[in-house]
């Protein structure tokens, strides 16, 4: 097998198993479709009642849940290159649970009479993934070095602190509003749009293509600071760009979808598993493992015991939370 | 006060660790147990010691097997020091020495005159006792480790057994430990059981020299019987020349090679 | 400790007199000397602040305690109930036995939350300890993360497919508001014995602190004494979580604080850090009720307020021992 094929071939295998989970999630619901309804349907050839459920309840939702997992899957991939530790996870670090404080204030802003536009949701969801990233960092530093396990504890203690405030602002909202505010936060994709993807794609876009350029220093950053700075990187600003587009990844991620955990921690690990650590190649296979899992998530979440539909970050949290602990019993956390 | 192993088997797992190994502590000496990483002298300190329980054969204290001891009266007549232990550094000197007052005392207890005294001592030993009220995480390394040496001694056992107690000290720190292990043997007639990582320490202080190989005993008796060329070949896998220590007399190696594909050497 | 005792005590009179409604402090004097039924103010202070002051303090003594015990046991200084999977786990089994037998008794309840709490913290430290060998206690932390993690949305997933959520709010916002005299009655039992179980074994915690080598060298019972921790961490934090739903970082915070004040022997810091639980909780419940009346802020916002900061705190000061 030659080295191109080695890389390619798991991406297309993963892209293959996304193909079967969306045609999969496409047409199973409240009303089954067959394949080939769904393919016509799909063509704009099929009939009116099989149009309207795929293009405007299926699909919106399909694709939301590929492009916040994909969102979500890169972001960690990042934080995992930057701290050296194949532990880190927007959901551990204290990403998810700011743009969820900020979301939820939003939310209570909106009960209170003052309406945001909702394509500045990501806007204001990075803000508040940026400043838990931010008081995380400050928390962590001593010395003037963030050491990795410090981070990843003053993390959960940011977690804990955040999650009881988002508590407070959501108890304070009126009982409808709180529901809403409830089921989000536990990441639903539920009752998807359009409009949430068409906000949120550009920003992937735009993003995804800051990271495509940083690549390579994310390689050199995975060898250690002083190997790093010793092949001519300057170690601070560049992490302190990757861990921006981080968090703009996270918060974008979170913005409609709420926190789905462990998207971000698990589709890293596969995709290195399978393509090695260079990022060039592991970052796309990370994203789209990331969109595959977010698909099969929210697809046993809204199958599994219909008509009551699970949302699907408590499906991510109740698979991916085995494969965390599998990863720390194998010890493949020891690294850095 | 008599410490004898018989017939001792252990494996961890598959890997057999100390493989029918006996041996007779003798009253009064200082007896190195030495050997290449590995070999087993851990393990068979703590079976010594109590604290593993060997998977065949036995230990007896003063004739009578140890497991039918209480851990507490086993306390009472050796005290083990393990190797590179950890305490909590808000811990004062004083306190951690009191710590070894803990098997002479009834559940609830204060500390009596008695234990005051023995730990006074300890430190006095120790050469600790202008650091009594320091904390252990401002001290030194090597006044950590008189520390941890105190508390052995404030247990007031006849026996002493102490596991690489100069890994990670300094030069100045071990050659002083050296002599404390000496001086407690020859003034205070206790009797001394030390895991050794350098050879050459062990052959200076010990009386009886216990090499052990693969969980056997390869070698054993006065360092100037132990510690020859051969031995060094075969246990160790280094060529070297063993000269006199022009101080002491006490044998002295000087390694010049090693068997790079020895089956006893680290990769 | 004398400092720390009277804090207590004074924190405790304060929240018996202080609340909605007119209950003051010649009240308190005169339910001391005469309870008199007919009077409201004596009823409030009898049946709604007594039992509710009584259990925040025996709650927040127990969690204080399982802390302590929990640090002491497994050197690690981010050992505790809340970090360890305890609080989703006893949510788990809670929510198991509302949805299987609504209507159980609470004495089912409490079972249940017990259960899950001891399968929560046996999974958390079992992960934590077995694979990571010695003084790793970030692993324990993270182990704890995950099971709790999986638990809670195992948990979740229960509340919603068994439609419970009003339910389990109580649980989920924490706090003694509820607690009358009949569900501490069935509590305090459990709480006083894990109390004299923890006391009993911290001379041996306090050997067990140096090192498991050096504290069998010195005569202790390993096994023992950590069969004895275990049983009593899991009496008095599966009663607190139990009565009280997710009240968090109690049992981080308390233990620490203790330290602070009488040092490193466990031999004092397992009652020190019993009776700062309890003034954290006391205290915690009282601005619960004062700082925003007739609403009740959740508690366990006001002890996350107090928890997570001493957490980042040992984060950034042991960064060399993790």
């Amino acid at each position: 097998m030659t080295k191109a094929m080695k890389t390619a071939s798991p991406i297309v295998i993963v892209g293959l198993v996304f193909l079967a989970l969306a045609t999969l999630s496409l047409g199973t619901g409240s009303m089954n479709i067959d394949p080939s309804a769904l393919f016509s349907a799909l063509l704009g050839t099929g009939d009116s009642g099989t149009s309207l459920i795929v293009w405007s309840i299926r699909l919106p939702r399909l694709v939301l849940a590929a492009l916040a997992g994909a969102s979500l899957a890169l972001a960690g991939a990042i934080l995992q290159g930057i701290t050296r530790n194949g532990l880190a996870d927007p959901g551990i670090l204290g990403l998810t649970a700011g743009a969820g404080l900020a979301v939820t204030g939003l939310i209570w802003l909106q009960s209170n009479g003052i309406a945001v536009e909702p394509h500045w949701r990501p806007a204001v969801a990075f803000a508040g993934a940026a400043f838990a990233a931010f008081i995380t960092a400050i928390a962590a530093r001593r010395d003037g070095v963030i050491a990795p396990v410090r981070l990843l504890l003053a993390g959960i203690g940011m977690n804990a602190l955040i999650g009881a405030a988002t508590l407070v602002i959501a108890m304070g909202l009126d009982q409808q509003l709180y529901s809403a505010a409830a089921v989000w936060l536990s990441g639903s994709l539920s009752g998807a749009g359009w409009s949430a993807s068409a906000t949120l794609a550009p920003w992937l876009a735009i993003l995804a293509l800051a990271l495509a350029a940083q690549t390579r220093q994310l390689d050199l950053l995975s060898l250690g600071d002083e190997t790093a700075a010793g092949r001519g990187l300057a170690v601070d600003t560049c992490r302190l760009r990757v861990a921006a587009i981080a968090v703009g990844l996270a918060g974008a991620g979170v913005a409609f979808s709420g926190g789905i955990g462990f998207v971000g921690l698990v589709a890293p690990h596969m995709a290195r598993l399978m393509v090695g650590p260079k990022h060039v190649v592991a970052l796309p296979l990370a994203a789209l493992c990331g969109a595959a899992i977010t698909v099969a998530a929210d697809l046993i979440g809204r199958t599994a015991f219909a008509p009551v539909e699970l949302p699907a970050g408590i499906v991510a949290s109740a698979l991916g939370a085995p494969w965390f602990i599998w990863l720390m019993w194998n010890g493949k956390d020891q690294k850095g | 006060m008599t410490i004898e192993a018989r017939h001792l088997h252990f494996h961890y797992d598959s890997e057999t660790v100390i493989n029918d190994l006996s041996l007779s502590i003798i009253p009064g000496e200082i007896t190195a147990l030495v050997g290449p990483n590995g070999s087993g002298k851990s393990t068979l300190l703590k079976a010594l010691a109590r604290i593993l329980r060997p998977q065949s054969g036995e230990v007896l204290l003063e004739g009578k097997p140890i497991g039918s001891w209480s851990a507490r009266a086993v306390a009472r007549k050796l005290a083990l020091l393990p190797q590179s232990p950890e305490a909590p550094m808000g811990l004062s000197v004083r306190d951690l020495a009191g710590y070894g007052r803990h098997p002479w005392r009834r559940a609830f207890q204060g500390s009596g005159p008695q234990d005051r005294a023995a730990v006074d001592r300890a430190l006095a030993l120790t050469g600790m006792t202008s650091f009594a009220d320091r904390m252990l995480g401002s001290l030194s390394g090597g006044q950590r480790q008189r520390a941890w040496i105190a508390m052995a001694l404030s247990q007031d056992t006849d026996v002493l057994m102490l596991d690489e107690p100069t890994s990670f000290l300094d030069m100045a720190h071990q050659v002083e430990l050296m002599q404390l292990v000496e001086r407690l043997n020859a003034e205070e007639g206790r009797t001394i059981v030390i895991v050794l990582h350098d050879l050459n320490q062990a052959a200076r202080i010990a009386h009886r020299m216990v090499v052990l190989d693969q969980g056997s005993i390869a070698a054993d008796g006065n360092p100037a019987q132990v510690m020859t060329a051969q031995m060094l070949r075969q246990v160790f896998g280094v060529e070297s020349d063993v000269i006199s220590d022009p101080r002491r007399g006490t044998p002295l190696c000087l390694p010049y090679s090693a068997y790079s594909s020895g089956p006893d050497l680290e990769p | 400790m004398s400092l720390v005792l009277v804090t207590m005590i004074g924190i405790c009179a304060l929240s018996l007199v202080q609340g909605a409604g007119s209950a003051d402090a010649t009240t308190l004097l005169e339910v001391l000397n005469g309870f008199d039924p007919q009077k409201t103010d004596h009823l409030i202070l009898r049946d709604l602040r007594m039992p509710r002051a009584l259990a925040a303090l025996m709650i927040g003594a127990a969690l204080g305690v399982a802390g302590a015990l929990m640090q002491g046991v497994t050197r690690n200084p981010l050992a505790s109930p809340t970090l360890m999977g305890l609080n989703a786990g006893a949510g788990l089994g809670l929510a198991c036995v509302l949805v299987v037998a609504p209507g159980a008794p609470f004495v089912a309840l409490i079972a249940s939350a017990f259960l899950g709490a001891g399968i929560g913290v046996g999974l958390s430290l079992g992960l934590g300890l077995a694979a990571g060998g010695a003084s790793a206690p970030l692993r324990l932390a993270l182990a704890g993360a995950a099971v709790s993690a999986l638990l809670g949305a195992i948990g979740s997933g229960v509340v919603i497919v068994g439609e419970i959520a009003q339910d389990v709010l109580f649980f989920t916002a924490g706090g003694v508001q509820g607690v009358g005299w009949d569900e501490l009655g069935l509590a305090a039992p459990w709480i006083v014995i894990g109390l004299l179980i923890a006391l009993l074994a911290s001379p041996a915690v306090s050997l067990l602190s140096l090192g498991e080598d050096v504290a069998a060298s010195l005569g202790a019972r390993v096994i023992l004494t950590r069969t004895v921790a275990a049983v009593a961490t899991l009496l008095l934090a599966g009663a607190a979580v139990a009565i009280a739903g997710q009240v968090g970082f109690i049992g981080l915070a308390a233990p620490h604080l203790a330290r602070f004040t009488v040092g490193q022997d466990y031999r004092r810091i397992i009652p020190v850090a019993g009776l700062i639980g309890a003034t954290l909780l006391v205290a915690a419940d009282l601005a619960a009720r004062t700082l925003n009346p007739p609403h009740e802020t959740p508690v366990s916002l006001l002890t996350a307020l107090i928890g997570a900061p001493v957490l980042i705190w040992i984060a950034r000061r042991s960064a060399r021992v993790l």
